[in-house]
């Protein structure tokens, strides 16, 4: 892999990082602020939860694609391991 | 053999995401607790409703009960989420307590109930369920009865309507609903909010707030303290007061599209299409009522109490 190549491969994972920081920070923040709302209303029915859930699941998918997925995108790995045993057969 | 470092932005970010996790997981154990997917039938109760067909029918359970509590409070707190609170004066010796629960199941009627709390010299009322989230479907109306002495009601209630009727004079209320309206037959000090009721109110004291988003406020002012304040303030709504005819206030009243109009003679420091301001009498008190989409009009009513 080239320099520029690993450069912007190093780029494209710290973008994601970085968003996914971004929302999770948000997440908390505004969870946080429906926990208070919630509680300070004194409804007692603790309806936060149900958007702490689902938008929780959100979260967790960007965690999985920043975190997990650090060598680009499911077809691109596909092809990159495609590639490779072009090279060998050529090689041959 | 290289290992893999991880930087602080991953540190960050893993920790960030386990707190997601763990908040997530969190609430899924909470949600369970309230049986999402299996309480038809881990409840006794509740498969003995499904197989009579009384869910499939909506048959209601209602249930009423009255207590008499004694002593005497200075303050009577109520708070409700999905009934209604009706405050009325005449209560004998004590407090009189007749609530109303009403339930879809008989489990969740038996999910909900009245706590009744002394805190010296306030009596605190409330509507209380049990954890669980499909349990909270029950709701209780209140009908308070006070005795003398009591100088100040407080009533919550979410989305059930409140109402004050033939209490006592002289004593202050703080009225609050979401969804529900407002409505006080008496009252010295008065602070009414509710964001999409109409509130209607009797006054007589030295400080009056009522505020809706999308209800209208109609009510008469028949007492304000020369250093009183009255504030009234709707968005969508119209504002109608009739004021006692020694009112001595300076008035500001403003709508952004609908009439103004006043029956007391006004000393105008401006006047508008919509807006008026200006001295009834020597303008000691302060009245100050607005609205954005609605009309206002302040009528003079018979007697000074």
């Amino acid at each position: 892999m080239s320099d520029n190549a690993k450069l912007e491969l190093a780029r494209k994972i710290a973008t994601r990082k970085v968003g996914f920081i971004r929302h999770a920070v948000i997440y908390l923040v505004v969870m946080a602020g429906l926990a208070i709302i919630n509680n300070v209303t004194g409804s007692g029915y603790q309806w936060w939860l149900w958007a702490a859930f689902g938008w929780g699941i959100g979260v967790l998918s960007h965690f999985l694609s920043a975190f997990l997925y650090q060598s680009g995108s499911l077809v691109d790995r596909v092809a990159k391991r495609e590639l490779e045993k072009m090279n060998e057969q050529d090689k041959v | 053999m290289s290992r893999t470092r991880f930087s602080p932005t991953d540190i960050v970010g893993i920790t960030l995401g386990a707190l997601v996790a763990l908040i997530v997981v969190g609430s899924v154990v909470f949600i369970a607790q309230g049986r999402l997917f299996a309480f038809r039938f881990s409840i006794p109760e509740m498969r003995g409703f499904w197989e009579n067909g009384e869910i499939a029918s909506g048959d209601a359970q209602s249930e009423e009960n009255d207590q008499q509590v004694a002593g005497s409070f200075s303050t009577v707190e109520v708070r409700n989420v999905a009934g209604s609170i009706v405050v009325t004066g005449g209560g004998g010796a004590g407090i009189g307590v007749h609530s109303v629960k009403k339930a879809p199941t008989r489990a969740a009627m038996d999910n909900v109930r009245v706590q009744i709390d002394r805190q010296g010299d306030r009596l605190v009322i409330e509507e209380k369920h049990e954890p669980g989230f499909l349990m909270r479907s029950g709701s209780i109306s209140f009908e308070i009865s006070i005795p003398q002495g009591v100088k100040r009601i407080e009533a919550r209630s979410v989305s059930g309507s409140v109402t004050v009727r033939d209490v006592e004079p002289g004593i202050d209320q703080a009225l609050t609903s979401i969804s529900g309206s407002i409505s006080t037959s008496r009252a010295r000090d008065l602070e009414a909010s509710t964001t999409s009721g109409s509130i209607a109110f009797v006054f007589a004291g030295r400080q009056l707030d009522a505020r809706s988003i999308s209800g209208s406020i109609q009510g008469e002012i028949q007492g304000l303290d020369r250093s009183g304040e009255a504030n009234l303030r709707t968005v969508s709504g119209s504002v109608r007061v009739g004021a006692f005819a020694g009112l001595d206030a300076t008035v500001s009243l403003h709508s952004l599209s609908g009439p103004v109009s006043c029956d007391f003679p006004v000393a105008l420091s401006e006047q508008r299409n919509n807006r008026l301001q200006g001295k009834i009498g020597g303008g000691a008190a302060r009245v100050d009522i607005g609205t954005t989409s609605g009309a206002i009009s302040v009528t003079r009513i018979g007697a000074e109490r």
